[in-house]
């Protein structure tokens, strides 16, 4: 038994020192294949009034998986399960990435549409704050995410990353109005669930990061919503045509965004616009009140007062300061809302005790155009892994 | 007795399993070195693993080459680091007093991350000389790519140690 052991060895030392190796060997030896990951926010969240009294939330917000499984030194499978508020089950991601050259790569999938900075790094340790950006909800509906395909790749001399993608787009009509003034888009996330597409959209950024501790983006999406009214609709009935081309608006979707560290400070902005064509069409066959343009920014400070040391801990008070208005510009004979054009304030700390497990309490101003004032206190607990 | 053998075999085959002398083998790795430094004229004149051995983990392959016709000898490590969920291969190009010359990523793998590749930041580590090094105060914050960069700065003082004290204890 020794001895044929020793064969078994010495035959694989054999194997080892020649140069002949298989995918599988070499697979094998660039970690495993299969990775294991996820991340959660558990969040308590007290709304403050004058004069009126609520209750707290206590809410296991998202609870996600993270399952990718690389097919080979060039080929992967990445998927997230997401569980929102216990209860709900959603698909966050799930696409097969190819590459042929760092700077070309084929993707393919449920993938998040790049726009701004949270919709692609939504995992509580990477930003402040036990909610995201108001900006980031209702002006880019994150977590945003179509099934589409398209390319993405990097440039190493130029420090730029690229991605565009072909994606579905939102559903603005399926018999009824998804689209409205207080949240643009929000409700028209398909999510890749039996979602239906009359026309496609385009989503692409470009990421630059050649400045040392700095990282620019700047995000487009354009294209039109996608309305079920297209569906069997007749050719050669005009009618028909033209009130399907009510039930849809043109979307043109800017961002730029910025995030920066250098030491114990770290800043963040945000600037979004929205442009909305047919907006009049669609709310006078609908009934919304969808505006014509939305328009919000971010800006955002915080220190690490621990940082310097060695235990990987990080402590960051921080303020961010976020404007938006969904009612930016309205068509026809829509009133501009005031309660849609927002202030907030927040302001709260974080304490990083790992790079992937955060404690976060804060306390967030809201107002409006309306004059309408309220606030709320949050505190949460933030994982990755 | 037959238990103590297969145990004894397990461990026989893990050991030369973790050999680092087929990583990067010769052939690979001059046509690497060349492409990285855009210099076909170089030629290799000998290697050696660098991993520490009772450390089973990163590994790190040596080989020493010269410029055709020149003096000077440098080193180039072969080595990889962890990211989030996948490991990634890069070159460190060392001079022989210990310092390093040029870092460059070989093998990217992870969708997320790849900003380390940056040839600009990697810049932030040519005339590194294996002093405590600190992610986000020495070397720059990367958006997006945290764990690999803390991860690839943290090793390279391993792998400029590693080599330093090789050369002191003299090379082979």
């Amino acid at each position: 038994m020794l001895g044929m052991c020793l064969t078994v060895s010495a035959a694989i030392a054999q194997n080892q020192t020649s140069e002949v190796k298989n995918a599988a060997e070499s697979l094998l030896q660039s970690g495993p294949r299969l990775s294991i990951g996820g991340y959660a926010q558990i969040d308590f969240n007290q709304p403050v009034s004058d004069g009126k009294r609520y209750n707290s939330t206590l809410d296991i917000h998202r609870l996600v998986l993270l399952f990718g499984y690389r097919f080979s030194e060039r080929t992967s499978f990445v998927s997230e399960i997401e569980l929102e508020h216990v209860s709900e089950v959603y698909v966050e991601q799930a696409f097969l990435n190819h590459e042929f050259l760092p700077w070309l790569n084929l993707r393919g999938g449920l993938m998040l549409v790049p726009m701004g900075i949270i919709n692609e790094y939504h995992e509580p340790p990477t930003f402040n704050g036990v909610e995201r950006p108001n900006l980031d909800n209702k002006l880019v509906p994150t977590t945003w995410r179509e099934i589409g395909l398209g390319f993405s790749g990097r440039f190493d001399a130029a420090s730029l990353k690229y991605q565009a993608y072909v994606m579905n787009g939102f559903n603005g009509y399926d018999g009824a109005a998804k689209f409205r003034g207080s949240d643009g888009f929000r409700k028209g996330r398909q999510k890749g669930a039996e979602s239906f597409m009359s026309s496609p959209t385009l989503a692409a950024r470009l990421d630059y990061y050649g400045i040392p501790g700095l990282k620019l983006g700047v995000s487009t999406y354009n294209g039109k919503s996608q309305s079920t009214l297209y569906d069997g609709l007749d050719e050669n009935d005009e009618n028909a045509k033209v009130i399907a081309d009510s039930s849809v608006v043109g979307i043109n979707m800017l961002g730029l965004d910025a995030r920066y560290r250098n030491g114990g400070l770290e800043a963040r902005g945000q600037f979004n616009f929205a442009g909305i064509s047919n907006s009049d069409a669609y709310n006078g066959y609908t009934g919304s009140d969808i505006g014509s343009r939305m328009l919000g920014w971010y800006l955002e400070a915080g220190y690490d007062l621990l940082h310097g040391n060695q235990n990987g801990q990080r402590l960051v008070p921080f303020v961010r300061y976020e404007r938006y208005n969904t009612h930016a510009k309205t068509e026809g004979s829509l009133v501009k809302n005031e309660s849609y054009d927002r202030t907030d304030i927040t302001i709260g700390a974080g304490w990083w005790l790992t790079s992937g497990t955060v404690l976060k309490a804060d306390y967030q101003f809201f107002s409006n155009s309306a004059d309408t004032k309220s606030g709320q206190f949050n505190l949460g607990i933030g994982i990755w892994f | 007795m037959k238990q103590i053998i297969f145990f004894v075999c397990l461990l026989t085959v893990a050991g030369v399993s973790a050999s680092a002398t087929d990583f990067y083998p010769e052939d690979k790795a001059l046509s690497i070195i060349q492409k990285k430094l855009k210099n076909n004229s170089l030629e290799i004149s000998g290697s050696f693993p660098l991993s520490e051995s009772s450390e089973v983990g990163q590994r790190m392959m040596a080989y020493r080459f010269t410029e055709v016709g020149k003096q000077d000898v440098f080193y180039a490590v072969f080595t990889e680091s962890k990211g989030r969920y996948d490991l990634f291969d890069y070159l460190v190009i060392i001079n022989s007093a210990a310092v390093v010359q040029k870092v460059a990523v070989i093998k990217y793998r992870s969708e997320h991350g790849g900003e380390i590749a940056s040839k600009k930041w990697l810049s932030q580590f040519e005339n590194y000389s294996g002093k405590p090094l600190q992610y986000g105060e020495d070397i720059s914050a990367i958006s997006g790519a945290t764990l690999s960069a803390g991860s690839i700065t943290r090793d390279m003082q391993k792998v400029v140690l590693a080599l330093k004290k090789q050369l002191e204890n003299g090379e082979n």
